[in-house]
């Protein structure tokens, strides 16, 4: 498209997204009046995303659409009720200069009466006022107390799902199972089998290490997590068995994990180290293993080999 | 490639039934429209219950600011469509839910990843907007269905608010160019 608009094309998107301010939007409004190619460029604009809004089309459930009705039907009621107030403090428009002769006795003996009864209308209307308002406040904290139930509902559904995921992984794990998978390449470790949990609103996560770890008494497991380009260890646990649960709570959440074990006699420059990566939705992403160099320290950050992408099991 | 809404009404006929205020106009719009509505406000604000409620306050704010609607500026759709939206975000942006919805960690790559079940006529519409390049489908995420001002996206990715004009311009193109082959009816 190459025709020459009388205005940026960048303030048009911000237009058609809601972004402009109450000038801008004047401004761009009399301009697709005065100018068809703005107008078209503007349309054409809306189009698409009118086309990405259908995209994400979804019915809602049958029974909304008379909630709904009876919604707006509640709402034009309160409405047309508010709208009825008294006007009848309009003067008339009558021209009544009346010269009736009242005679000032009984002028005097019925001003009383009615000047009661005008304090009284004004206390009454005031009272009416005040309540309506009061009646708002509390229809409005009431929206709010019911968005807030809504909103730590679905959270406690999350958290609940979330912990039923974990346990039934527990559970899957006492079982003899063929889906455990492998923490390095087959033929570098020997049977080293890992799962990775993760539960993003606790971060609570933990590593389960099932049968065949080959270690020395005094060796040691490190968790490293993946921040900010470098491997921070966050947690060991010492007294590695074979076979046994392995908890870290309460880890950092990290794209990365990383294991590493060392004997405590030669700390920080393990062998050989694994890498377990992971999403936040319990999904392992990959794993690899890092072999160092004889002579090397550990270097973070260092890329390592990823396999390929193998869900956990359900 | 046509893509086909539930009516039969030409737009003037729609806003004429809008004027009305009738619970046949209430039917009418609400079929033609519900759809595409409640499917924005449930990609905004992510709890179908939360999307009900949401696109319940925007009917009847649609219904009571329908004399507002000027066919001069817009479509009906547009309107529609941004009246709800912006009620979406305004509520996703309140104090009820900001910290409350626990976000997930990948929430800017979402666009594509829905899993619930679409008609027909919209997984055509689905293939091509996930043709979009990665980067404009997380421009398009942020401005569109999280409310983002191109400021805040420029101070929350760290990218000068020039480029992520020019960006977003990019993004429109090939958006469009995506969508060219789909009209309605």
């Amino acid at each position: 498209m190459s025709r020459q608009l009388p205005v940026d094309p960048d303030i048009l998107e911000s237009y058609v997204l809601g972004l402009t301010s109450s000038e801008e939007t004047a401004r761009i409004e009399a301009l697709k009046r005065e100018s068809p190619d703005v107008a078209r460029e503007v349309r054409e604009l809306e189009s698409s995303l009118e086309k990405l809004s259908s995209a994400y089309s979804k019915t809602p459930r049958p029974s909304l659409k008379s909630a709904i009705w009876s919604s707006i039907q509640a709402a034009s009621t309160t409405n047309s009720n508010s709208s009825d107030k008294p006007t009848s403090n309009r003067p008339s428009t009558s021209n009544s200069e009346s010269t009736s002769t009242i005679n000032t006795t009984q002028a005097s003996w019925f001003s009383l009466p009615m000047a009661l009864l005008a304090s009284l209308s004004v206390c009454s209307i005031i009272a009416f006022i005040y309540t309506q308002r009061q009646a708002t406040g509390l229809q409005t904290e009431l929206e709010g107390v019911k968005r807030d139930l809504l909103t730590l509902r679905a959270h406690a559904q999350s958290t609940e799902s979330n912990l039923v995921a974990a346990t039934n992984e527990l559970n899957f794990r006492n079982s003899s199972s063929t889906h455990a998978i492998p923490l390095t390449d087959v033929g570098h470790s020997r049977n080293v089998m890992a799962r990775i949990y993760v539960n993003p609103h606790d971060t609570l996560r933990f590593i389960s290490l099932t049968e065949g770890l080959t270690s020395k008494e005094d060796s040691h497991l490190i968790l490293w997590t993946y921040n900010n380009r470098n491997f921070v260890a966050v947690k060991s646990c010492e007294r590695l068995e074979p076979g046994k649960l392995v908890s870290f709570n309460a880890v950092p959440p990290s794209s990365e994990f990383l294991l590493t074990w060392e004997s405590s006699s030669n700390p920080r420059t393990p062998d050989k180290a694994s890498i377990v990566a992971v999403s936040s939705n319990n999904v392992m992403l990959g794993f690899g293993e890092k072999r160092r160099a004889k002579g090397d320290g550990f270097i973070a950050g260092e890329p390592i080999r990823r396999n390929a992408k193998r869900p956990l099991p359900r | 490639m046509k893509h086909s809404r539930q009516h039969s009404h030409t737009e003037e006929e729609l806003i004429s039934l809008l004027l009305e205020r009738s619970e046949r106009a209430f039917s009418v719009i609400y079929d033609a429209y519900s759809p595409t509505l409640f499917g924005i406000v449930l990609k905004i604000v992510r709890s179908e219950e939360i999307a009900e409620d949401i696109l319940q306050e925007a009917f009847v704010k649609i219904w009571q600011g329908v004399d507002k609607f000027d066919r001069s500026k817009g479509s009906l759709f547009t309107w529609l469509l941004n009246v709800t939206r912006n009620h979406a975000i305004d509520y996703k942006r309140s104090k009820y839910a900001r910290s409350q919805v626990p976000e997930s960690e990948n929430s800017v790559g979402i666009m594509a990843e829905e899993s619930f079940e679409l008609p027909v006529d919209t997984i055509g519409l689905r293939e091509q907007i996930d043709k979009l390049s990665p980067e404009y489908k997380v421009l398009i995420q942020l401005l569109y269905f999280e409310g983002y001002t191109q400021k805040e996206i420029s101070d929350e990715m760290g990218i000068p608010l020039g480029t992520v004009k020019t960006r977003v311009r990019a993004a429109f193109i090939q958006l469009r160019e995506l969508l060219k082959e789909y009209r309605y009816e």
